[in-house]
């Protein structure tokens, strides 16, 4: 692989709890069909997305206990970016701190450790926490997103856009 | 059936907890031959080897080592591992292993006691199940002992979990299934 495709590789990773999206996101990312039906990830799935110059490796890493516990250390190392996905209940943020304290042992400040606050439809209807609210708990950069919906591909495109560009930056100051 | 105790030398029945990840559930030595895996140890790793990532990718049925193989049959979110020494082609007997590995789940189901594994399910946890099941009903229909098997609890917690849940409104009946009730999500 020449150095020009390498600089244009990514590792995006996206951890959280069982059943708060992860796979969603993944889904919603690579245009694959999103269903409404939940069947939980083994281990860790993996897809390959094109983002404009950019190849993007998708980590999408089941929430089991014991997965986190035995594989996301090696397979958090070398992400470029990383997602914590919540579904905004409550008791999910409060766990994902947990899991962004967990995963900043393993990756340097390099690293951005972001969260996806998902199933921002049920906000209103059950009562779970708007991004913002979500933000505050967590004390990193938060999203909103309601990952079930085709239309918001948009927006978490721009996302990793924004993140992409910030990597770039990084990776030139290295050199 | 056709085999011999020296064909199949072992069996284990690998589940699934929805918040935990996967546990050797049940296993048994049919044979002398001493099982050179420990299964405590590897029930995570079996598992992710036929049944890794998600459900639209494909899965082996075999995995052949050296000095022996494993024919895996899933159910639901079970996998039945059946341990073999390699004599016969796996082809011609995959059949007759199937119906060994469906006979073993279904033994394992009248043999399991109601209160297996269940001491541990403290508060969190059981709130996390709380979170878990609307999920796992959503745009589906289960019955209770169905969805029992995605957790360690017995007859009785999940039954209150399942009341709670009800009373909160984020599940419903829908119909039965023989004598069990359907459950959906709201």
């Amino acid at each position: 692989m020449l150095s020009s495709e390498i600089d244009k590789l990514a590792k995006v990773s996206l951890i959280g709890y069982p059943a708060t999206g992860k796979t969603t996101v993944a889904k919603l990312l690579a245009r694959n069909e999103i269903d409404r039906l939940y069947f939980p990830t083994h281990g860790l799935d993996l897809k390959t997305i094109k983002l404009d110059d950019y190849i993007l490796r998708l980590w999408d890493l089941g929430g089991q206990q014991s997965y986190l516990k035995t594989y996301s250390r090696d397979y958090l190392l070398g992400s470029d970016i990383i997602f914590v996905v919540t579904d905004s209940t409550p008791r999910n943020v409060l766990s994902s701190r947990e899991l962004i304290n967990y995963a900043c042992h393993f990756v340097g400040k390099e690293c951005p450790i972001i969260a996806i606050a998902n199933k921002q439809d049920l906000v209103k209807s059950e009562g779970r926490m708007d991004y913002k609210r979500v933000e505050d708990i967590l004390h990193v950069k938060t999203y909103g997103l309601t990952a079930i919906n085709p239309s918001e591909r948009l927006k978490m495109i721009n996302i990793i856009k924004k993140e992409l560009n910030k990597m770039a930056i990084r990776r030139r100051l290295k050199e | 059936m056709n085999f011999t105790e020296n064909e199949i030398f072992g069996a284990a029945l690998i589940g699934f907890d929805m918040i935990d990840g996967p546990f050797l559930k049940w296993k048994k030595d049919f044979s002398q031959v001493k099982n050179s895996v420990n299964l405590d140890d590897f029930a995570m790793n079996f598992y992710l080897a036929f049944r890794g990532g998600n459900e639209s990718v494909k899965k082996p049925r075999a995995i052949l080592y050296d000095k022996f193989y494993i024919v895996a049959f899933p159910k639901d979110l079970e996998l039945c591992c059946l341990f073999m020494k390699p004599k016969n082609a796996i082809d011609n007997n995959i059949n007759q292993l199937n119906k060994i590995a469906s006979r073993i789940i279904t033994e394992m189901e009248i043999e399991e006691p109601d209160d297996k594994n269940t001491d541990d399910s403290d508060e969190n946890t059981i709130e996390e199940i709380k979170r878990l099941i609307p999920n796992l009903l959503n745009g589906t229909k289960m019955t209770t002992p169905e969805l029992r098997k995605y957790f360690k609890l017995s007859n009785s917690q999940i039954w209150k979990i399942m009341s709670d849940l009800e009373n909160s409104k984020k599940i419903r009946r829908t119909d039965k299934k023989g004598r069990s009730i359907l459950w959906t999500a709201i």
